[in-house]
């Protein structure tokens, strides 16, 4: 089930939302509600793989309660965490990556029945939802969270439905005190609302009409010039609308992902900060997709040594593997092998020439992020290396592709609104109009005038995303990869 | 400090999600059971992802306010000026037409794969004494009636139909080209089609009715009665704003407009038995004069615009498969229509001349079922009648070569 769905809208969530409600005289009973619902929101898409994802919350719960048990047996302790990490990341790999692997072995071998598997379905989230239990169990392991006793919390932790498919990847330390703990208040639920109503705009207004070009420029792109020239312009339009799908789709599920937490009492860690507004490709890492990089971070980089080593060669080695890594993480292709070692060129490249410390020349030095960030998604977009290429001299204009088609016109008069809002947004504009809008200095009138004008612009926008989702609407969902 | 009009906003909002979600259900609650009860259970665990898709489909399209929501939507895309609907689903002219969006303009099938079927057909029929004519009935984009909007990707197979065009000729296979015939000084889209739909109007389906009499005539020598090309001979009836076609109805009236329809009654007297059959092989039959056979009348009882599917009035717009004997006329033509929508109006103005008629929706019925059906008797004529738009291989899936089987082309 996605949250972009009348079923989630209109039957799902109102139903969870009254039976957590209900069930507010016992915190157990709440999270167990949480909890089979979360399990019926998986099955509801993934029927058959309801059984691996409860296969996974088992044995991290078992894997808890062991590294738990070997507390002062430190050698105990690490095998058991070694044991985990295995069968954890083995899941992931058989699921995820037994294709890719063994088309890159038949690759290289030139032959098609050298290793020969039958197509392996992706299960949906399931790099999210390993790697959460991973955080489980390594928190355990470093005595940052206690085993959790309850195999139904441990559940809840793993399966909860707003971050189940397309996260934000909640580290287990961050959440632990919530299972039990959290207090939610009609405050943090008209939080929650707030953010969740804007996700869902996001998501349709802005990341599907966006879709919408990105689709057409990358598959008249696959055709090869010769067939279908994509010319300069067009394939710079594509390039950026897929940019901007990206995003607004990404950060719309984190949105409300986040805006459901705060709606059953939970806080997660905000994903994205304006990326956009970054003037270095680190900057802007940084503000991408941060429970991903933390979770890098604190699992795989600092583990290593992190930046603090004696030698900055290894530095360079502990940067390499966290960002092949997160290629890898990405999807089970060689575009996102490419992707991530393209960031981990940038960011290498910026620290050698402390690209940082340069004063001055600010605009510069974003127009080079957000350039750079527009190639990486069309790699991270491409469905191979080839398309990628294709793109990259079509938007070069080396392809025999000329400069301008009349699509480009078209799509900009088409979509305009959608640029618009979808740039505007890229950066705080929001925030820097509520400041002035609701400063001291401001008449009353005005703010009252503000706020009808919130309520009923977002009540607005709500139903015009209803009405798309009731006609059925084009409504991409681009998480197959994950 | 959350403020006071995010609170306001929480408010609202919770109301309208819970009170919007309980009224629905309660409104829709009988539909939506019996739609769920109805779907095919489950068997094997592969079946349940479909099921749930399913379920998830009659959620979605149980919704209070009905045709609605198709209105705002049409208000939405009016608010911004939208020529594209629906990921360029369907794209408007400067007329208001509605087409089909195209970028590529490429059929899934090769001209040379499409003429090699139909030779093939030929030449499996010609023994028989069958002549075999492609009607390719026009395109509604054309450069010659269309008036579109700069950029905008309106479906164009006409280099292709250039190709289809030469191979025919190349592959000695007879053809009516009707877009040659449309094609004259000053004619609009809005002459020839419909703005809701694809269809051709009904009274240029008549028009192409009369253009093949004329063309079997001169070129076959039939010798056809002109009696029943004779307009004279039909009540015309004119209905003003009064369709709404499948495209209208999805972009939403607001959004498109209204057609005018015209439908053609024979003022003759003609009896007839017509036995269709549905998809799953259900059978339907019925005896008796043009108007409870061939031509309707039910789809303009219907109470909304909604449901006034008027292009349904002859041959109930398209089944899968039909056959309809003339009984007043034992000795006429034995055809077989290899054909889509465009040709129920045309073969029902031409059902006079034949004795028996058979018409397969090709697109629905696979290969198999159709060669079937072109090898069970010798017809006089064999039309494959299908519009431009639709020259593709899932429309002409019998005889295909060996070589378009691997290649995967439909």
């Amino acid at each position: 089930m996605v949250f972009s769905s009348i079923t989630f809208l209109f039957y799902f969530l109102p139903i969870v939302i009254v039976g957590y409600y209900c069930l507010s005289f016992s915190r157990a009973l709440q999270n167990i509600w949480l909890f089979a619902l979360s399990i019926l929101f998986y099955g509801w898409g993934e029927p058959f793989y309801v059984i691996l994802i409860l296969g996974s919350i088992c044995l991290n719960w078992v894997f808890g309660l062991l590294v738990g048990a070997f507390e002062k047996k430190k050698r105990h302790k690490k095998i058991v965490l070694i044991v985990a990490c295995i069968a954890n990341i083995g899941v992931l790999a058989i699921f995820k990556y037994t294709n890719f692997i063994c088309d890159t072995i038949n690759t290289i071998l030139e032959t098609e029945q050298f290793l020969k598997v039958s197509e392996i379905s992706l299960p949906i989230g399931i790099s999210f939802f390993t790697f959460q239990a991973l955080s489980y169990v390594i928190d355990v392991y470093r005595g940052d969270a206690k085993p959790q006793k309850n195999p139904l919390n441990l559940g809840l932790y793993i399966a909860f439905f707003p971050q189940l498919i397309a996260g934000p990847i909640v580290r287990y330390n961050s959440i632990e005190e919530q299972i039990l703990h959290r207090k939610a208040s009609w405050t943090q639920v008209a939080e929650g609302c707030c953010r969740f109503v804007p996700g869902l705009i996001k998501k349709i207004l802005i990341s599907n009409n966006m879709a919408t070009i990105a689709d057409q420029v990358f598959e008249l792109a696959t055709a090869g010039s010769s067939v279908k020239a994509v010319p300069v312009l067009l394939a710079w339009l594509g390039a950026i609308a897929y940019t901007l799908q990206l995003y607004y789709d990404f950060s719309a599920y984190s949105d409300m992902a986040i805006g459901l937490g705060k709606m059953f009492g939970f806080e997660f860690e905000e994903n994205f900060r304006y990326p956009f507004a970054s003037k270095s490709i680190r900057e802007f890492m940084s503000r991408w997709h941060i429970s991903l990089s933390t979770w890098f971070h604190q699992y795989v980089y600092l583990p290593l040594g992190g930046s603090r080593v004696v030698n900055q060669d290894l530095m360079v080695r502990n940067l390499f593997i966290v960002w092949l890594l997160t290629g890898i993480w990405h999807g089970a292709a060689w575009t996102f092998v490419w992707w991530g070692l393209y960031f981990f060129v940038l960011i290498l490249v910026e620290k050698v020439i402390m690209f940082e410390s340069w004063e001055g020349h600010d605009i510069g030095k974003r127009i080079y992020t957000i350039v750079a960030v527009v190639i990486a998604m069309t790699l991270f977009r491409s469905e191979s290396m080839w398309q990628f290429s294709q793109m990259l001299l079509n938007m070069t204009g080396l392809n025999q592709n000329g400069f301008y088609s009349a699509h480009v016109i078209m799509f900009l008069k088409e979509f305009w609104p959608v640029f618009v809002a979808g740039i505007l947004c890229l950066f705080p504009t929001g925030d820097y109009i509520k400041q002035r809008l609701f400063a001291k200095k401001i008449h009353p009138v005005i703010k009252v005038g503000a706020s009808f004008v919130y309520v009923a612009g977002m009540l607005v926008l709500f139903w015009i995303c209803t009405v798309i989702l009731a006609k059925g609407g084009y409504n991409p969902f681009i998480y197959f990869n994950f | 400090m959350i403020e006071k009009y995010k609170h306001i906003f929480a408010a609202f909002f919770l109301v309208i999600l819970l009170g919007f979600s309980g009224y629905n259900f309660f409104v829709l609650r009988t539909e939506i059971i019996e739609d769920v009860t109805q779907l095919e259970k489950p068997e094997g665990v592969e079946e349940w992802k479909a099921y749930m898709t399913s379920i998830d489909s009659v959620l979605t399209a149980n919704l209070v306010f009905g045709h609605s929501w198709n209105e705002w939507y049409a208000q939405i895309l009016n608010v911004f000026g939208k020529n594209e609907e629906n990921s360029f689903k369907y794209v408007r002219d400067k007329d208001g037409v509605l087409y089909t969006g195209d970028f590529w303009n490429v059929p899934d099938i090769s001209a040379e794969e499409i003429t090699t079927r139909i030779r093939r057909l030929q030449d499996r029929t010609a023994p028989y004494g069958t002549k075999v004519v492609v009607l390719l009935f026009p395109p509604q984009y054309n450069e010659a009636w269309s008036d579109g909007y700069y950029g905008i990707p309106y479906r164009d197979y006409s280099e292709y139909t250039e190709e289809v065009l030469a191979q025919l000729r190349y592959y000695n296979i007879d053809y009516l080209e009707y877009r040659e015939y449309f094609e004259k000084d000053g004619v609009e889209v809005l002459d020839l089609f419909y703005k809701t739909d694809h269809h051709w109007r009904t009274e240029v389906a008549f028009e192409g009715f009369q253009i093949l009499v004329d063309y079997l005539n001169q070129n076959y020598d039939e010798k056809l009665d002109l009696y029943y090309t004779d307009i004279n001979n039909y009540e015309v009836e004119k209905y003003e704003d009064a369709f709404i076609g499948s495209r209208g109805r999805e972009a939403g009236l607001s959004y498109v407009g209204m057609d005018d329809y015209q439908l053609i009654i024979p003022k003759f007297d003609m009896q007839y038995a017509l036995t269709s059959h549905d998809k799953d092989g259900n059978e339907m039959y019925a005896k008796g004069d043009t108007m409870s056979t061939l031509i309707s009348r039910k789809y303009f009882a219907e109470e909304h615009y909604y449901d006034k599917d008027l292009y349904g009035s002859y041959l109930d717009g398209i089944r899968y498969d039909d056959a309809i004997e003339t009984l007043d006329n034992p000795d006429g033509l034995d055809v077989l229509f290899l054909r889509d929508s465009f040709a129920s109006p045309m073969a029902t103005f031409f059902a006079p001349y034949c004795s028996e008629m058979r018409l397969l929706w090709t697109e629905r019925m696979g290969a198999d079922r159709v060669e079937k059906v072109i090898e069970e008797k010798a017809y006089d004529y064999i039309f494959v009648a299908i519009s431009v738009d639709n020259l593709t291989g899932v429309a002409v899936p019998y005889y295909a070569t060996e070589e378009a089987e691997q290649d995967g082309q439909s």
